[in-house]
């Protein structure tokens, strides 16, 4: 094995760590009121929320941009994962069906050409 | 922020242990496992060997970022700027934490266990403990969080040394299989999506979409996932604050 390449990985990979770590410990678990209720705690809360919806543009929208017929595949298994998640409520559940629903549709195009 | 009601009190405390966390990963690890396996077909076919391509999982765990660094390696760029350039990718992974924390009561941050599970917070990780905390905020355990954070992890690394290993084969002749776990990752998010959901962050959730999709269409991937967060945030500041909505609805 090249030591650049042990060099790089750790050298990467302690970086990302300490992206990931010092955040959760740096100020403790404290959570002042002002932090609470203040314009700081709106953004905080919303970081989540803003990050699924960026990560789901991303993961879909450039194979669908590469190959426009994943278009159809990829709205019928959206459909299917929502109603599957709003009977269920369950992650596991609704990825797996919505994932076969996918494929299912996928698989009837590549045979009616 | 949700206010504890008396129904939440009234109910009796069910914190997820790490093996509920190893069944929540199934959908990571299932949507992880064709990624990694074709990271490792692709840094093999890049001129890495097999355990260089399995340490650069082991350590960096950082998806797009490995594929960018494995091409930048091989097309020669020095190593320092290649690092810098996956580092500027991944520093996004900075807001985690403390968005995290700010859905967490005090107290609930184990030394030794956060440092365990931090290793493991990648996006989807993250996605996870969201969407459980904003659906039961008691149920969040650091145990959880370990047993989710371990099998995402694991598989990454496995798929990494099945494609490293492996290469071209098994899927190949099973186009709608392949393209199914392609659709894994998307399936997640919006899995976690629906469940992280709440009426009165309709507008950060357009805005963050909006965001994102003009960052890709106009820009790059990495351009497009800081577009969408800081739309989402902007329009979480210049929104009036619930409990303010609230006080003017009663008026």
């Amino acid at each position: 094995m090249k030591t650049d390449v042990i060099l790089v990985c750790t050298v990467v990979g302690v970086a990302n760590y300490l992206f990931r770590y010092l955040p959760l410990r740096l100020g403790g678990n404290r959570k002042t009121g002002a932090m609470k209720s203040g314009a700081l705690a709106r953004v905080l809360d919303s970081i989540g929320i803003a990050s699924i919806c960026a990560l789901l543009v991303v993961s879909s929208t450039p194979e669908i941009l590469r190959d426009s017929q994943r278009l159809l595949p990829t709205l019928a298994g959206f459909v299917v994962l929502t109603l599957i998640f709003w009977r269920s409520k369950s992650i596991i559940l609704s990825t797996l069906v919505g994932a076969v629903a996918y494929g299912l549709i996928f698989k009837a195009m590549l045979l009616t050409g | 922020m949700p206010t504890h009601t008396a129904q939440d009190t009234s109910t009796p405390l069910r914190v997820s242990t790490f093996t509920q966390g190893v069944v929540d990963s199934l959908p990571i690890v299932i949507g992880y496992l064709p990624i990694a396996f074709a990271f490792g077909l692709s840094a093999v076919k890049l001129g890495f060997t097999p355990l260089e391509s399995t340490l650069f999982s082991v350590l960096i765990y950082a998806g797009a970022s490995q594929f960018v660094i494995t091409a930048l390696l091989s097309a020669g760029m020095s190593l320092w700027v290649s690092a810098l350039t996956v580092m500027a990718m991944d520093v996004r992974h900075i807001l985690y934490g403390p968005s995290l924390r700010n859905r967490l009561t005090g107290g609930r941050l184990n030394g030794k266990k956060t440092a365990l599970w931090a290793f493991g917070l990648t996006d989807e990780v993250f996605a996870a403990a969201t969407a459980k905390l904003i659906r039961d905020k008691r149920s969040w355990s650091e145990n959880w969080m370990c047993g989710i954070a371990l099998c995402s992890w694991l598989a990454w690394v496995f798929g990494t040394i099945i494609g490293a290993l492996f290469g071209h084969g098994p899927l190949e002749n099973y186009p709608a299989i392949e393209a199914s776990l392609t659709f894994m990752l998307p399936a997640l998010f919006l899995s976690f999506l629906l469940a992280a959901f709440k009426r009165q962050q309709s507008l950060v959730f357009v805005a963050s979409l909006a965001g994102a999709l003009c960052g890709l269409l106009f820009w790059s991937i990495p351009v497009a996932i800081l577009c969408g967060l800081g739309a989402g945030c902007i329009t979480a500041l210049l929104q009036r604050p619930a409990v303010e909505l609230e006080a003017t609805n009663e008026n």
